[in-house]
């Protein structure tokens, strides 16, 4: 998988065959389309070739025959290709972009659908910013490809190999004659430049991330930077390598340079060539005047593909490599909740069980080890722990966001691996600590854009959880947009939205990890209240951080370093005198006061 | 757009030569080419026929060098323009103070620098040579179709302001739809991103599905402006070629009645059909013409928009003079008052004191103004009101480089760039000696892991290299400072992931050194400030209390109930 660095980019691309035709997978659902388009290019292609032969009808024929009928002939039919090669080439490009965007469209749709299928360990790992060019930049490139690379190659290599056919016919001769003065002259050139230009350009793209890198570096770093009166050096590195930078950008204008003017050297050297030998020819004989003139014109046809051709190398390049990237993130594997078929559908009833339970989020290093305990249906639990107790693991366990490696987890006596996963999720309300919120509305952020929740249904549940209050003041209600991810709200209210949130899907079992930052003391109050109505009558488990919810708790388990140490009500833990005690003396003393 | 350009008008100037040169060079050819036709009639030989092949092969060796002439010249412009930008956006962004940063996204940042930048260089390379192409090619064509037949010419090119009109209503479309994909694509990476980042909100509440049909409309929408974009750019194309097309037809009918009556030569005819032949191409390049100036003119206008951004914290055009670098700071800060974008403030009305030589700690909660209060001292922020002093003249009368020079400042999250270790740990000062980064690194107790690493003080960091543990990134940021030893030292609770037996260490070895300094340390954990000689407790942006260890031991608030929540945590930890 490409890791995003620059140092990798070294590395050399091979034609994959294999990448090819996945790609071809998807243009095949376009078949008709496709076909068109190669009907159009076709006629795109082949049409053109006409106008050098009527020219020489005209020149041989109608003009010493002063045939004025013959020249309106020439001039209607000339004037009706000219038509339909201008509905040809309109309705070419356009049903190519539009193929190129839907071909795009679908594979972009595919991309982000198993992104969102790709299990959470995934997102532990991979930045976002690098996930995200698989759906966005890398399917450009492939678009460029498909788009004008592709009609390109197609198009061009059919006209040059129509032209070619004119040209033998005109006269075999002469074509070879200009072709062995030509051809090897620009093999060779293009055997050159392929090998300079792909080192150069592997070195101007590792280049480009460094820099990008650097000013991300630069931009996190800026207060560092400033107090340590390092912007003098900063910019003298930043001058280094955006001057190394600028270096080998001139070494590719310098190899271009040299490379595309070569090519259209050679389209006029060929002239040169066609009227030297075809002189000789007309001489003998062997030529018309029209013919020569004729073969003029296609020779400046043969090379104005040829050069396109040459130039559309470097969108192969980038091409290629996007698909590679996106080929390696499509061939993670997706996570094994979603291959779970004719699994079982529930109704939830909020049996949980744990049994023997060892996990690890990497290699034999446990985070939890032996757990086992039972959580019957409408039982209210508080989970307390220190921080790294497994508390926030044994909620992401239940709702299966990672597999574990030993034991067992029943959910109403069913193995957890057995579930169908949509109907064990919908069921399971989980509210986090840390909220996160779409750039949307409230009213949005809330139904999470499903749009079979009316708005009643949204303002009873935002009664419910007491959060009608801050919601209410805000300058419009239920319409506000939440401005960067929601700094503008405090801890609290942002997790009386998560809970309303949670709420409108009416979860018969509540995990919630409760917030800890700073929450002033009214918005606390509407907190406690929502938290006792949501778990009335619920399985819930609670990562408590607060004394109410403790208190209220049917039972509390005690996490420690990854094992379930203590399990009882607030009473008979306080009795033990065990780590509970410890904790919550150290936690709650003050409120208690 | 010119005043990028000024500097280099010289490379301008040669290359738009070379240009036209390329450009004469070429409309030579159908001259000869025609002249054959035309000179066959009379002397039929060989000779001439070799005469004009060498002719042309002389030509194309002139084009050839042309050519490269003006791309050389043009493209290293556009490329230097391209690196000057650049440069001043660094410039500018090394001029910014965090007021600019809590506005701006890193990753928008970035995109202007380097995609932005890209768009705009193109404007300044193929956009020039595609607008001059198409003006002076196809008036040069025109001109010398014109020397031969005035009145063919201008028959032969009527349908050609059919073009321009096709142009001019096409273009503002163009604009328009171009700046609506770019838009279009910026959101749907918006999408994506938010997604990816709440992916398990989403998984935990079934949204998976639902979510890749919400993808799918804001994709839909993409594509559709893009086919739409598509669809114009095909009809200027093809409009373009076709209306070529019916020149080429006039051509062909109204020529070939002049040649029968005449009026025209056949060579001349031929010349005709070449030159309509050629200005396909510059009429091609008014489409291209349209497309990289319009992305240009966008991105230049977001680069700039930076670029216009002048910075909030302002250096004093006439600062105080400073000889040498104290050896001690004295801070005075009086009723200073900050807070972001007029929200509610962060820092209300704080007074403050250290005398030279004084070590005073802060305690307080997250939020409460700790590392604020740290980050105005270092004047990486504008302040509303109230005032700073040190050493009795006010901080804003130091230039930036005098007020930092006397401060050493370790953050509470570790930052280390992925350089070298020596690299950073010297980064005021890349001439320090091995043996002063080696105390450094000692004072700071990290010397023990770098000595074993294999390349020692040359190890990289970061992605390139070895990757450091929290308390080692913590304890290296620590040795930074400690190799600055500047008069006025300030740490940000910087000890949170280093064990307390090490923090002891580490504060023991650093004692010495801070016998004449003023030092400032915020801390989390109430141990780590035994050293100091005053405690300040701050909270919602106010000093709440102020004294020594015993004096708010006595007081019973909070620094009392933070020191005994500790203790038990403590005891908790070891059981």
């Amino acid at each position: 998988m490409g890791q995003g660095k620059a140092v990798f980019d070294e590395k050399k691309r091979k034609f994959d065959v294999k990448l090819v035709f996945w790609l071809l997978g998807y243009v095949k659902k376009h078949k008709f389309l496709m076909a068109v388009t190669v009907i159009l290019m076709f006629l795109g292609a082949l049409l053109p070739l006409a106008t050098p032969e009527i020219i020489q009808r005209e020149y041989d024929t109608y003009i010493p025959q002063a045939d004025y009928n013959g020249l309106l002939a020439v001039a209607l039919t000339l004037l009706v290709i000219r038509g339909v090669l201008f509905i040809a080439q309109f309705l070419q490009v356009w049903i190519m972009t539009y193929l190129g965007q839907k071909i795009m469209y679908s594979l972009r749709l595919d991309i982000f659908s198993h992104i969102m299928r790709l299990p959470k360990k995934f997102f532990d790992k991979n930045p976002i910013g690098r996930i995200m060019t698989r759906v966005t930049s890398d399917v450009e490139a492939l678009a460029e490809l498909l788009q004008s690379g592709m009609g390109l190659v197609i198009g061009d290599s059919l006209m040059l190999m129509g032209i070619l056919v004119f040209l033998i016919l005109k006269s075999w001769m002469l074509t070879a004659v200009t072709l062995l003065a030509t051809i090897p002259l620009l093999v060779l050139g293009m055997y050159f430049f392929r090998r300079q230009i792909t080192v150069v350009y592997r070195k101007m793209r590792s280049l480009i991330a460094l820099i990008n890198a650097f000013l991300q570096e630069s931009i996190v770093g800026m207060d560092i930077i400033q107090l340590f009166n390092g912007q003098k050096r900063q910019m003298a590195r930043f001058q280094r390598l955006n001057g190394d930078y600028y270096k080998t950008t001139v070494k590719v204008l310098m190899i271009n340079g040299l490379f595309f003017p070569f090519i259209s050297f050679l389209s006029i050297f060929a002239k040169a060539v066609i009227i030297w030998f075809g002189g000789m020819q007309i001489m003998k004989m062997t030529l018309t005047m029209g013919e020569l003139a004729a073969f003029l014109i296609l020779i400046e046809m043969f090379f104005r593909p040829l050069r396109e051709l040459s130039q559309s190398y470097n969108v192969f390049q980038a091409a290629m490599a996007a698909s590679e990237k996106i080929n390696g993130i499509m061939s993670e594997e997706e996570s094994l909740v979603y291959s779970v078929s004719d699994g079982y559908k529930g109704p939830l009833n909020g049996l949980i069980e744990f049994s023997h339970v060892w996990f690890a989020y990497e290699a034999e290093n446990w985070v939890l080890k032996d757990v086992s305990f039972t959580i019957r249906p409408g039982e209210k639990i508080a989970m307390v722990g220190q921080t790294g107790s497994g508390k926030t693991t044994i909620i992401n366990l239940i709702g299966r966001f990672y597999d574990i490696q030993k034991g067992e987890i029943l959910i109403d006596g069913v193995d957890i691996r057995r579930w169908d996963i949509s109907s064990l999720r919908r069921k399971l309300g989980i509210v986090l600590q840390d909220v996160f919120l779409f750039s949307g509305n409230i009213q949005e952020n809330i139904t999470l854009y499903n749009d079979n929740i009316t708005e009643e249904e949204v303002r009873s549940i935002v009664g419910y959880v007491n959060a009608e209050k801050f919601i209410d003041a805000l300058p419009e209600k239920y319409d506000t947009v939440i401005m960067e991810r929601g700094k503008s709200l405090s801890v609290g209210q942002r997790q009386l939205l998560s809970f309303a949130r949670t709420l409108t899907y009416q979860p018969t079992v509540l995990i919630l990890d409760e917030a800890t930052a700073n929450i002033d003391s009214e918005t606390e109050k509407y907190m406690q209240e929502a938290t006792a109505r949501m778990t009335e009558g619920r399985t819930s488990i609670i990562i408590a951080h607060r004394l109410a919810t403790i208190r209220n708790a049917d039972r509390i388990m005690v996490l420690h370093k990854g094992s379930l140490r203590e399990s009882g009500s607030h009473s008979e833990l306080m009795s033990n005198k065990g780590i509970y005690y410890d904790l919550y003396r150290l936690q709650y003393r003050d409120q208690e006061q | 757009m010119w005043k990028y350009i000024r500097k280099y008008k010289l490379l301008l100037l040669a290359s738009l030569v070379a240009l036209l040169l390329v450009d004469f060079s070429q409309l030579l050819i159908p001259k000869i080419i025609g002249n054959i036709y035309d000179g066959l009639k009379g002397a039929s030989d060989l000779n001439y026929f070799t005469v004009s092949g060498l002719k042309i092969a002389f030509l194309a060796l002139l084009v050839f060098v042309f050519r490269f002439v003006w791309r050389i010249f043009l493209l290293r412009m556009s490329r230097k323009i391209e690196r000057d930008i650049r440069e001043r956006l660094y410039g500018k962004f090394l001029s910014f103070s965090q007021h600019f940063y809590v506005k701006w996204n890193t990753g928008d940042l970035m995109a202007r620098s380097i995609n932005d930048i890209n768009h705009v260089q193109r404007m300044f390379s193929f956009g020039i040579v595609s607008i001059f192409d198409a003006v002076v090619m196809g008036l040069m064509t025109l001109a010398f179709m014109a020397s031969y037949d005035l009145k063919f010419t201008l028959i032969t090119v009527s349908p050609l302001p059919l073009m321009s009109l096709i142009v001019l209503m096409l273009e503002k479309k163009i604009h328009r739809l171009s700046l609506v994909v770019q838009n279009r694509f910026s959101r749907l990476s918006t999408f994506v991103q938010e997604d990816f980042s709440g992916s398990f909100v989403l998984k935990s509440l079934n949204r998976e599905e639902d979510e890749k049909q919400r993808f799918a409309a804001v994709n839909r929408d993409y594509l559709a402006n893009n086919v739409r974009l598509g669809r114009i750019q095909a009809l200027l194309h093809s409009s373009i070629m076709f209306i070529i097309g019916i020149s080429n037809v006039l051509v062909l009918y109204i020529g070939g009645k002049n040649v029968i009556a005449g009026l025209t030569t056949k060579g001349d005819l031929i010349a005709f059909l070449t030159y309509l032949n050629i200005m396909v191409w510059p009429m091609i390049a008014i489409g291209f013409a349209i497309n990289i100036h319009q992305r240009g003119k966008a991105s230049l206008n977001r680069i700039e928009e930076i670029l216009d951004t002048e910075p909030v914290v302002k250096e004093c055009p006439d600062p105080v003079r400073v000889e040498q670098r104290p050896e001690s700071v004295a801070v005075e800060v009086r009723d200073l008052t900050f807070s972001f974008d007029g929200r509610k403030n962060s820092l209300d009305g704080i007074d403050l004191d250290i005398r030279q030589g004084e070590t005073v700690g802060i305690v307080g909660r997250i939020g409460s103004g700790k590392s604020l209060l740290i980050k105005l001292l270092g004047g990486l922020l504008r302040y509303e009101k109230g005032t700073i002093k040190y050493n009795g003249t006010d901080a804003s009368k130091y230039s930036f480089f005098d007020l930092r020079d006397m401060i050493a400042y370790v953050p509470q999250e570790p930052f280390l760039f992925s350089t070298s270790i020596r690299e950073n740990t010297a980064f005021h000062d890349p001439e320090a000696s091995d043996e002063s980064i080696m105390e450094a690194l000692r004072v700071a107790d990290i010397q023990d892991s770098i000595d074993d690493m294999p390349e020692g003080l040359d190890t990289l960091l970061g992605e390139r290299g070895v990757n450091l543990s929290g308390g080692q990134k913590q304890r290296l940021t620590l040795a930074r400072a400690v190799l600055k030893n500047a008069p006025f030292f300030i740490m940000d609770d910087c000890f949170s992931s280093v064990d307390t037996d090490t923090e002891e260490r580490i504060l023991n070895a650093m004692l010495p050194l801070f016998r004449d300094k003023t030092v400032l340390i915020a801390a989390h954990r109430i141990s780590t400030l035994r050293y100091a000689d005053r405690i300040i407790v701050m909270e919602e942006g106010r000093i709440a209390e102020e004294g020594t260890h015993e004096e708010l031991m006595a007081v019973k608030g909070i620094y009392y109930d933070i020191f005994n929540r500790q203790k038990l945590e403590e005891k908790l930890g070891k059981e």
